[in-house]
């Protein structure tokens, strides 16, 4: 009794996903971020790009009479690449989806590569911008966000132009920090500019005190041939532990800093000395430039609508990220190399959020605007002094 | 080796040594009175940290005020960990390593908790509000209000701590409880009580190396957890059970981190990337070739360790 | 000062002690014999409380201790000492006999800090200290390590900390094993001087039993955890049943 009446139910059950394919096409969507770490706060804003776009592309598929629907599954990397990895594999494994959003940073993209080019999964990675991350014909796709490549020309001419003889540089030890920094040099040696210096650091260090002496003492050395800058290439925490030593000490405090995009933060300038510090060392920012298109505005008011509060930084990025993915699909149906063949073409003819996603040969974003960030008169923010286009390599500064 | 980085190199091997000396002390005492070998000691710095950054937001910027809070959230923090997880834990009868997950475990736990509240509350990237005041700058040599306020109060805890375990009857009792247990319940004393004890002024240390930490680098819900590894250096160098040799040993990894990295970047050309590695390699070196730690040379000459 | 009626205890099928009754007078020093396994130190982890009997009463100095904890009959006033030496191995010679002393200001929290609170107090519990290990002849070795001793001066440790808790009355197993003959009459000489002076009574589980029947009061003579024999020291060495299961003639 109690038997038969079990493998009625587990009939009825084994037949319900046939009834509910016959009605709807369902295509998963797979989203890997960062949701522990340090960066996790970053992850879960992210996810919820993702989910906005998927949303709002269902009801449009919907009204249209369409059967298929985009549905997502996401996975920590926990922000290790060998997390990534394994996030990659457990939403393509547990799923069967072929396209993912993610992950974030290039250390994460660089941990999954391997396992999505032997798959035929494609990333499209809405912010990673790492140079070691542009490698031309893998599954990996860095849309709307453009790579260091050229924001290490931003500073070079930034250096350049202000009459740098000499750059000592501090930078993170990651595939960002590393990739910015030798670009950099490569740039500022082809730019004129005379001898650079490089400290890198372990990510989340306990403190920097040895680093920020030697940094002392390499500026010590290159100011001797001629004027010298700093630059920073640093997450926030670890500029805000470097600044607290560079405070007190007697060379770094006379001398020029130039800092990543991560240090135009106002909270760096919440300490009074610090601020001080900064603005005596004519202290310049580099920026991605975002110009915001009229998509913006709604995706931010839909952002709030759905979630109840603003999107957080860069989060316009995935939900762009996610619209090219499901727009690829639609067009090539849900298949690795279908979408890795036609991806570049939808991405080159989809305005997002802030720019149009035309990709290089690397398929990187090929449009790449900075803004220049100096402290405000009141020490108190970052405001923009001019802007530097990538791919024509020209700086205008305001004024 | 130029001079400015020698002496630079020197003064920082000091500071960072006496907030070693201080978180170490904790794990060291945890570890012989308790017999855990408390990873969660991370956490109970790190809410040290969050609780001076709090205070100094929202209370009062005196220092006193401060690191008293601090010192104090330390030891509610630790002593709550004790009553509400390690004790019902222990009446099981775990391994050691089985205690140990279980610290892991509390530390994860609080470790998110803090992610949480700080993420909740805006209080990522932020300093403790002490302004920096330089005191000393004779060429070379600059030494701040921080510098002042981190080793004298590390020092005279780290003394205060070694001569209340070696000189008095509580201390005589805490190092019974950590040499045989069952007799030291037998003889009657109040084991409990000399455990919570243990854990109020484990926490206490932590609590307050965890704001001078802060002072000295800025307040993250990872800062506790990113020193534990020196730490625990300087704790298995001082062979997890003597109090000086743990002292001498958390000076030793700072010297290493600091000066010998230092010399090593300057006439080898080793990147700084190195430095994290150094604490592995000292704890490798002394499991292998030392066991003991520190401690055998110290004793003879005369130590806490009575 | 001690009661025991029909104590029984059992590990399995084995009674180990087997309805067991005697009595300890004040001041009265009583020998424990036996051949091993007849159930001596089982006993005294009856009586210590780190065994709980199975049928049967303890009481001492009135108070029912037969279910008590081993701390709460530690602090009744009836300590032990151990065949094994029970040590803080990892401590001083003189931290070991420093640590049972009763009510020190410095081991609360509140007093620990201030030194002038508690100084008289441990100089007079010092000092007391040092008169025992002066006895015990273990003065010269006050900063030792525990774990450093000889094994006879482990023994002498043990008995120097069971007595510097001051109790009423003390249980010793095998106090002179491993100890040098004439240390092992000196120690019985203490044992002596002390139930005279302090008052003190003891029950003691000894093999050596031509020291042991010149210092006790009376003699008890387990056997298979029963009661054998009990009596002046005397008459136990005519009973003939003793000397047959005992003395094998
Ligand atoms: N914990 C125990 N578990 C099982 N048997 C025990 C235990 N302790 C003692 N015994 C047994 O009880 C008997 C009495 O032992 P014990 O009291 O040590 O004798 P004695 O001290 O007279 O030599 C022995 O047969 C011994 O094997
Ligand atoms: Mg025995």
């Amino acid at each position: 009794m109690n038997c038969r009446r079990l493998i009625a139910v587990l009939l009825v059950l084994s037949l319900s996903p046939v009834f509910a394919s016959g009605a709807q096409d369902n295509v998963t969507l797979g989203v890997v971020m960062p949701f522990t770490g340090a960066l996790g706060s970053f992850g879960s804003d992210f996810v919820r790009g993702v989910e906005l776009a998927v949303a709002q592309m269902n009801a449009e598929l919907e009204a249209a009479g369409s059967a298929t629907r985009f549905v997502t599954a996401s996975a920590d990397t926990e922000g290790t690449p060998d997390g990534s990895a394994r996030a990659v594999q457990t939403v393509v494994q547990t799923t069967g989806a072929n396209v993912i959003v993610g992950p974030l940073t290039t250390s994460e993209v660089l941990g999954a590569k391997q396992y999505a080019d032997e798959n035929g999964v494609v990333l499209v990675a809405p912010a990673s911008s790492g140079p070691a991350g542009g490698i031309p014909g893998d599954n990996i796709f860095r849309v709307m966000y453009p790579p260091d490549t050229f924001s290490a020309k931003a500073y070079a001419r930034i250096a350049v132009t202000r009459g740098y003889q000499n750059v000592a540089i501090l930078n993170l030890d990651d595939p960002y920090g590393n990739g910015l920094a030798d670009r950099f040099q490569i740039e500022f040696a082809a730019a004129g500019g005379g001898s650079t210096t490089r400290i890198t650091y372990t990510p989340d260090p306990p403190d920097l005190s040895g680093e920020i002496a030697r940094l002392s003492a390499d500026v010590a050395s290159l100011s001797e041939s001629g004027e010298t800058a700093v630059l920073c290439v640093c997450f926030l925490g670890d500029a805000q532990k470097a600044l607290q030593l560079a405070l007190v000490d007697p060379l770094l405090g006379t001398v020029d800093w130039i800092g990543n995009e991560a240090m135009t933060a106002p909270e760096l300038l919440e300490d009074a000395s610090v601020s001080a510090f900064l603005q005596n060392a004519d202290f310049v920012t580099v920026g991605a430039y975002s110009t915001e298109t009229p998509l913006a505005a709604r995706f931010a008011e839909s952002f709030a609508e759905h979630f109840g509060n603003p999107p957080g930084p860069f989060t316009n990025y995935a939900f762009d990220a996610a619209n090219i993915a499901m727009l690829s699909i639609l067009a090539a149906g849900n298949d690795g190399a279908a979408v890795k063949s036609i991806l570049p073409f939808i991405s080159g003819h989809y305005i997002g959020t802030t720019v149009q996603g035309l990709l290089d040969d690397n398929g990187d974003q090929a449009i790449a605007w900075y803004s220049i960030y100096q402290i405000n008169a009141d020490g108190n923010d970052f405001e923009s002094v001019g802007l530097y286009n990538g791919s024509a390599d020209s700086l205008e500064l305001d004024g | 080796m130029p001079p400015a980085l020698l002496i630079t190199s020197l003064v920082h091997s000091i500071q960072v040594g006496s907030l070693y000396a201080l978180m170490a002390l904790g794990i060291t005492l945890t570890m012989r009175v308790i017999r855990l070998p408390n990873f969660a000691h991370a956490e109970f710095v790190t809410t040290g940290a969050f609780t001076a950054l709090v205070v100094s937001l929202f209370l009062s910027r005196s220092p006193v005020v401060i690191l008293g809070l601090a010192t104090l959230s330390g030891a509610l923090v630790a002593l709550s960990s004790h009553l509400l997880v390690f004790r019902p834990m222990s009446r099981r009868k775990l391994s050691t390593y089985s205690m140990l997950l279980v610290s892991f475990a509390v530390g994860l736990i609080l470790r998110y908790v803090l992610f949480v509240l700080s993420d909740y509350y805006q209080l990522f990237d932020k300093r403790i509000q002490i302004p920096l005041q330089i005191l000393v700058r004779e060429s070379y040599l600059v030494l701040t209000n921080i510098t002042f306020t981190i080793v004298p109060v590390s020092i005279a805890c780290v003394i205060a701590l070694a001569l209340l375990l070696g000189r008095t009857a509580l201390g005589r009792e805490m190092r019974a409880l950590a040499s045989n247990p069952e007799l030291a319940h037998i003889l009657g004393m109040r084991v409990e009580r000399i455990r919570s004890l243990t854990w109020l002024l484990t926490g206490a240390t932590a609590g307050l190396a965890g704001a001078l930490w802060g002072l000295y680098t800025f307040v993250n819900p990872l800062l506790g957890w990113l020193a534990i590894l020196p730490v625990f250096a300087a704790a298995i160098l001082g062979g997890l059970s003597s109090f000086a040799g743990t002292i001498l040993g958390a000076y030793l990894v700072a010297f290493c981190e600091n000066t010998l990295m230092q010399a090593l970047n300057h006439y080898t050309g080793l990147t700084f990337s190195f430095k994290a590695a150094i604490p592995f390699v000292i704890i490798i070196l002394v499991l292998l070739l030392r066991p003991q730690g520190l401690t055998g040379f110290v004793r003879r000459s005369g130590d806490l360790e009575r | 000062m001690l009661q025991i009626r029909d104590l029984t205890r059992s590990f399995g099928g084995l009674r180990a002690v087997d309805g067991v009754s005697f009595d300890v007078g004040d001041g009265q020093v009583t020998g424990l014999i036996g051949p091993n396994g007849s159930g001596k130190s089982t006993l005294l982890n009856l009586i210590a409380g780190q065994l709980h009997p199975d049928t049967g009463s303890i009481h001492f100095g009135g108070q029912d201790i037969t279910r008590s904890s081993p701390d709460a009959i530690n602090r009744l006033g009836l300590a032990r000492g151990y065949q094994d030496p029970a040590l803080f191995f990892q401590m001083s010679v003189l931290d070991n006999t420093l640590l049972p002393a009763r009510e020190q200001l410095g081991e609360s929290p509140w007093h620990a800090p201030w030194h002038a609170r508690w100084r008289g107090q441990e100089q007079h519990n010092a000092a007391r200290a040092d008169t025992l290990l002066e006895r015990l002849q273990l003065r010269d070795l006050f900063d030792r390590r525990a774990s450093d001793l000889s094994g006879g001066q482990m023994k002498l440790l043990d008995i120097g900390r069971s007595l510097s808790g001051e109790p009423s009355m003390l249980l010793l197993d095998e106090p002179t094993a491993g100890v040098a003959p004439k240390l092992a009459r000196e120690i019985f000489q203490h044992i002596a001087t002390l139930n005279r002076e302090a008052a003190l009574s003891f029950l003691i589980v000894e093999h050596r039993l031509d020291i042991l029947f010149d210092f006790v009061d009376q003699v008890i003579v387990l056997h298979m955890g029963k009661v054998l024999a009990a009596g002046k020291p005397d008459d136990i060495v005519k009973d003939v049943r003793v000397r047959e299961v005992y003395f094998g003639l």
